[in-house]
């Protein structure tokens, strides 16, 4: 355990060792070795249940691991709250909650407020840019159960993109949105690629990672392989990760694939 | 004295009780309502009964500041439980939650069983209560008489309204989004077990006017018609306890008027509002269809 303000790994936006994670009985995550250089677009690819949403709770601290450690520029997540943003799954949250789209995005502030201080005027205005980036102005005052599947997403991006964070954690921001969103989506995370920032994405879409992302995990509770898109992109790191569900993609290489192509593509 | 004739009279000090209950238990009941777990209440008011027959068993006091201790105590007994648990990692928090809440009421039970014949313990008084008494047991403060249940809910009531209005931002993003609030760092379970330890508290506060199955309907039942009404979450909280109120104030002037118990017709006509107001939505919408008018562009999910 590196103590005190002590740098474990500062040159890698991400760094996991001997990450193992548990729920009970289940282990979902065994002994992950994963160092993700910063700037760059990631995506972490596996078959449903591998894991991946695992991993991403674990960088941020929403599960414990029971062996292992993450570090986050050098730093552990307790240091490092307010350089990571993290979108997760658009289902976990009940989007009938009594809440507008502004008032969703400006959470993306709270820790910046910091406790028991109120939202303010400036703060709304914030959130109201970010809205914009995502093209979402226009819907600021809406319920937030009347938004679309990939209004909601980008909603959740906005949020995000408040933070201002040099590490971005998505977990399937483009399952099940529309194909107008998905290219939002898509440009949003390359601009803030440009920007330096390093942003990590739970993709889950094999035959359009390729052309979309140039870093990549494959995982199946064991990390199968990571780096360079065209290091890791090859039949044989595919099988292993996926198995016998090999037959359900190919990489067609083409942009717009039919939604019924899609590997683990889940709403 | 104007204020000492206010507190003197009997009709008074009950409508009082039942609007304060209203209002202190609406607070934290809109929270748990809109976390889907609603029904937590249920095991937290009657979880309270394990906390009051330990004090009682300890100090012979079935009301008073002691026993709002008690409900603390019980309440961060619950959660040291319910961590324990989860760390075990064999059920999920609410399901551990829920299952520490029952165990506690349980023991409670079994405690009221073994010593009601000694002493004068009813199980209907403790779970129902009676509001009609509350004006008899007064305390005095500056020289005037006050029932001792106005005073504790007085008391609960500022503590809740404190709480949710300090900890608003906090409590609306670990309700909506617990994951987020957590990497936010905003420790959205210590929020969630403050709330269960405050309905405790407000529950106990209440025990003498509304036992636990009366408190249920008034932590439940007035968020949940105000979450109908509107889709605001500052108005919700004022709305139900706007409603809390009306259910309270109605509710006496019908067990006066029919000559029923007072508790239990607040409660029903708490339900009754729901009703009302579910209905009038319904009606809304109907009307709405029939005249099929297209005047809503949103898209939907
Ligand atoms: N809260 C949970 N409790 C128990 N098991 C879980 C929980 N969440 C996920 N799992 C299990 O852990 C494994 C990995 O899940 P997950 O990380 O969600 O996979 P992915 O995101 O790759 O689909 C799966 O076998 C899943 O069933
Ligand atoms: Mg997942």
């Amino acid at each position: 355990m590196a103590a005190g303000s002590d740098l474990h790994e500062p040159g890698l936006a991400l760094h996991i060792e001997d990450l193992t994670v548990r729920y009970g009985a289940t282990v979902a995550l065994w002994d992950i070795d994963l160092d993700i250089p910063p700037g760059r677009l990631v995506a972490i690819v596996g078959p449903n249940g591998s894991g991946k949403s695992t991993l991403l709770k674990a960088v941020v601290g929403l599960l414990r691991p029971v062996a292992g450690h993450v570090r986050i520029f050098g730093q552990p997540i307790s240091r490092a709250r307010s350089r990571v943003a993290y979108v997760h799954q658009r289902a976990e949250v009940d989007w009938d909650f009594p809440a507008t789209v502004l008032e969703v995005v400006t959470m993306g502030l709270y820790r910046r407020i910091g406790w028991l201080r109120p939202v303010r005027k400036t703060h709304r205005r914030a959130a109201m840019e970010a809205l914009a980036e995502v093209g979402m102005e226009a819907f600021a005052e809406r319920q937030i159960g009347q938004l679309s599947g990939g209004q909601q997403q980008r909603v959740f991006i906005a949020r995000a993109l408040i933070q201002q964070a040099d590490l971005v954690l998505l977990d399937e921001p483009m399952a099940g949105v529309d194909a107008v969103s998905e290219d939002i989506i898509l440009s949003l995370l390359r601009n803030l690629r440009d920007r330096g920032k390093s942003v990590v994405v739970v993709h889950h879409d094999l035959s359009t990672v390729r052309r979309r992302f140039d870093w990549m995990a494959l995982l199946n509770r064991r990390l199968i392989a990571q780096g360079e898109m065209h290091d890791v992109y090859t039949p044989a790191n595919l099988k292993a990760a996926y198995g016998g569900q090999m037959a359900v993609f190919a990489d067609t290489d083409a942009e717009e694939t039919a939604p019924s192509e899609r590997v683990g593509g889940q709403l | 004295m104007m204020v000492a004739a206010f507190f003197d009279s009997i009709p008074a000090m009950i409508l009082l009780t039942g609007v304060l209950v209203g209002a202190a238990a609406a607070l934290p009941g809109v929270f748990l309502v809109l976390r889907g777990n609603a029904m937590l209440t249920d095991a937290i008011s009657h979880s309270i009964v394990f906390g009051v027959i330990m004090v009682w068993l300890l100090t012979r006091e079935l009301s008073g500041p002691v026993q709002l201790i008690g409900a603390g105590l019980t309440g961060v007994l619950t959660v040291a439980l319910t961590e324990a648990l989860t760390r075990t990692g064999l059920v999920r928090t609410d399901a551990a939650i829920g299952l520490v809440f029952s165990m506690l009421f349980a023991a409670g039970i079994l405690l009221i069983a073994i010593f009601a014949r000694q002493v004068h313990l009813h199980a209907d008084t403790i779970l129902l209560g009676e509001i009609g008494f509350v004006w008899m047991r007064t305390t005095p403060v500056m020289g005037i008489a006050v029932p001792v249940s106005v005073l504790m809910l007085g008391v609960v009531l500022v503590l809740n309204l404190a709480f949710v209005v300090l900890f608003w931002k906090e409590l609306k993003l670990a309700t909506f989004d617990p994951a987020l609030a957590a990497a936010l760092g905003f420790a959205p379970a210590t929020l969630h077990y403050t709330l269960l330890t405050l309905t405790s508290v407000t529950a106990v506060a209440a025990f003498d006017a509304v036992g636990p199955v009366l408190f249920i309907a008034f932590v439940i039942v007035p968020p949940a018609t105000a979450l109908l009404m509107t889709r605001r979450l500052a108005l919700i909280v004022p709305l139900a306890i706007a409603l809390a109120t009306l259910a309270s104030v109605s509710g006496y002037v019908l067990a006066d008027h029919w000559n029923v118990a007072i508790g239990g017709m607040m409660a029903t006509m708490t339900g009754v509002l729901f009703v009302a107001v579910l209905s009038a939505r319904a009606l809304k919408r109907q009307l709405q269809h029939r005249r099929a008018v297209p005047d809503d562009p949103a898209p939907r999910p």
